[in-house]
């Protein structure tokens, strides 16, 4: 029955109903049209919220050394917690702990020029770009590598606000910035758009405890968990870390004051749910206005197989086999469909992608936004596409069913 | 050989009270027959002629048609023995209107897996034994009752049936167009010898036809020759 006489017998009748194949066709059109359109706005909403938070979807841990408030395995209280090699090692070989990164703080005054200003020198590794979210845009040089942290080498990651200050409208990348007599070379500058604090400039951690510290200990611990996990869990990796801490530094893990634990479970959980939050909806509307076009599509198929009863019922007067003007039904309502929906693609896909190219011309370095890069996934719409086709189909078959059993001499009568 | 046999036909249609609509029919018609069938409506007769058809089944007794017991039939099995044997006339023509009269002429050659080519000229063929050749690309709304109704008469005859189950063909015509159009039966029906059987309650209608059969309340009551038919209507 699927040979190409079939084919021009469904493209007759399509191309001879005109109407009802624009209204089929539109029905359907319309349906993955608005899907695309629904499941790109709730992408570019997720996309938007996403790319403020995901630095908040993270559970960054950061520790200080204090004062021990209380006597603890014979050392007196008062006494003050240095960071040293040893907590350095003891970190980097926790298994939970992903990015890592010590850091040496000192206030400073940086000179180019005629130009100079007070800003926090910040010495760092190179995973602290990754913990912090750090970025640096294309033609703005780099952040800190291995290489720099392995030689000690005098190199300097500035922010927007310093290159500003120092350089004007001079290209500050491969200059060299006096801090006193020493002389950094400004290897990048750092993205602030997503910063809160953009007073410090960076250098190589080792250069800094050289050059600072007389080549020993740290001020602060920096590191990101694999898994943000519960409450609990978090509560419970704490607890085991100021108890591997203290018996390092001699104090008692129940010590607050010894060692200062900053961290973000609380922000990452929180933000993790409303990520959550925000799939489910998205799935939610994409579901939705599936189910909205299935019923559309249902819709049209039933009226257009009443529309044909007595047509049908000619049919099989002279000859027709219910097999015929079943896959006379279904293949026109494929046919039909399987083009609109194409239709519908284009047209969708064609919006969304020129919006999203829109807000990326748009949007400048600092703006913040909630909606970003509306687009929908091409496996998601092809994939919606023919699960609408199949539920049209479906939707058709019962009344084409019943059409291909009905008795001729009352189909025909059927006005 | 009879092309119809038929032996204690009986139907029941089972609604809100079961309806025996047919209660014992006989009747055998010899090949070549030119036939009327009257009577008042409820009598039974539309039921007896979907039966012949094939359009209906029947609940017991014997049908068959041309020597092939009908009964039970696939829909499939059903479908093939309309297309091959039975070619249909119906007072509201049933032509699809989306398809112009050649289209709808050939529309029984598509059922059987005819060449497209070879069922256009077919049908163009039989469209000029109507005197339509003209009229081939028209659709059924630009063309008259009496035109419609031989377009319908060349869409039965082009698949070469046995018989011809024609259901008030004269209905929807004047006098005029309805007697060209016994005449037209008259004359397929010694051409080509094909059995014509004409359900009507027209009684202008059955003097025409050889054979009156009159069905009464579900079972035949009279079946009377017609020595000397005429067209007068």
């Amino acid at each position: 029955m699927f040979d190409f006489d079939a084919f021009r017998e469904i493209w007759g009748t399509i191309r001879k109903n005109k109407m009802r194949t624009a209204l089929t066709g539109f029905a359907v059109a319309w349906g993955i049209f608005m899907l695309i359109v629904l499941l790109a706005s709730g992408n570019g909403l997720r996309n938007g919220v996403m790319s403020n938070f995901s630095g908040r979807a993270v559970n960054a841990v950061t520790l200080y050394p204090g004062w021990t408030s209380r006597p603890y395995g014979g050392m007196p209280s008062n006494r003050r917690i240095r960071f040293d090699d040893r907590d350095y090692d003891l970190i980097d070989r926790l298994p939970e702990r992903e990015f890592f990164s010590v850091s040496i703080r000192k206030s400073v005054t940086l000179s180019y020029g005629d130009e100079y200003g007070n800003w926090t020198l910040q010495g760092v590794a190179p995973d602290f770009a990754k913990i912090n979210q750090i970025r640096i845009l294309p033609g703005q040089g780099r952040f800190l590598n291995q290489m720099d942290i392995d030689r000690c080498k005098k190199v300097m990651v500035l922010s927007p606000e310093a290159a500003r200050v120092l350089f004007k409208e001079e290209d500050p990348l491969g200059k060299y910035v006096l801090q006193g007599n020493i002389a950094y070379r400004v290897v990048g500058i750092y993205d602030g758009a997503n910063q809160f604090w953009t007073t410090s400039v960076y250098v190589p951690w080792t250069t800094a405890q050289r050059l600072y510290k007389g080549g020993y200990g740290v001020d602060q611990i920096d590191f990101t968990l694999r898994q943000v996990g519960t409450w609990q869990e978090n509560e419970a990796f704490i607890q085991r870390l100021r108890e591997k801490m203290g018996k390092l530094h001699t104090f008692d893990p129940a010590d607050r004051s010894a060692l200062w634990v900053n961290n973000t479970a609380g922000n990452a959980i929180q933000t993790q749910q409303i990520f959550t939050l925000i799939r489910l909806f998205v799935l939610l509307v994409g579901i939705a206005s599936l189910m909205a076009g299935i019923v559309g599509v249902g819709n049209i198929m039933l009226i257009t197989v009443k529309e044909r009863t007595r047509e049908i019922g000619i049919r099989k007067a002279i000859g027709a086999t219910p097999w015929s003007i079943l896959s006379l039904i279904i293949l026109e309502a494929i046919l039909i469909t399987t083009a609109a929906g194409y239709i519908g693609i284009v047209v969708g896909v064609g919006l969304t992608e020129g919006v999203s190219a829109w807000m990326a011309q748009q949007s400048t370095q600092n703006m913040i936004t909630v909606f970003k890069d509306p687009t929908v996934d091409l496996g998601t719409v092809f994939g919606a596409t023919i699960l609408l086709i199949i539920s049209g189909v479906i939707a058709g078959l019962v009344p084409a069913l019943r059409a291909a059993r009905v008795r001729p001499i009352e189909a025909m009568r059927a006005e | 050989m009879p092309i119809i046999r038929i032996h204690d036909l009986n139907k029941t249609y089972y609604g809100a009270s079961p309806l025996h609509v047919l209660k014992g029919i006989h009747l055998t018609v010899e090949r070549g027959e030119f036939i009327s069938i009257m009577g008042a409506s409820g009598s039974g007769k539309s039921t007896l002629l979907n039966i012949l058809g094939i359009l209906d089944n029947y609940d017991t007794g014997a049908y068959f048609l041309d020597d092939l017991l009908i009964n039970n039939l696939s829909e499939t099995r059903a479908a093939e023995l309309r297309n091959r044997k039975i070619g249909f006339v119906f007072q509201s023509f049933n032509l699809i209107s989306f398809k112009n009269a050649m289209e709808n002429v050939a529309l029984p050659l598509y059922y059987q897996g005819v060449s497209r080519k070879r069922r256009n000229a077919l049908a163009l063929e039989y469209l000029d034994k109507m005197g339509l050749k003209d009229h081939a690309d028209h659709l059924p709304n630009e063309l008259s009752g009496g035109q419609k109704q031989r377009v319908a008469i060349a869409r039965a005859l082009i698949a070469r049936p046995q018989i011809i189950l024609a259901d008030e063909p004269t209905g929807a015509l004047d006098s005029k167009t309805s007697a060209e159009m016994m005449a037209l039966l008259r004359e397929i029906n010694r051409t080509d010898g094909i059995t014509m059987l004409i359900v009507t309650h027209e009684p202008a209608v059955a003097a025409a036809t050889d054979r009156i059969i009159h069905i009464r309340d579900g079972v035949i009551g009279t079946d009377q020759r017609n020595t000397h038919p005429v067209i007068s209507l």
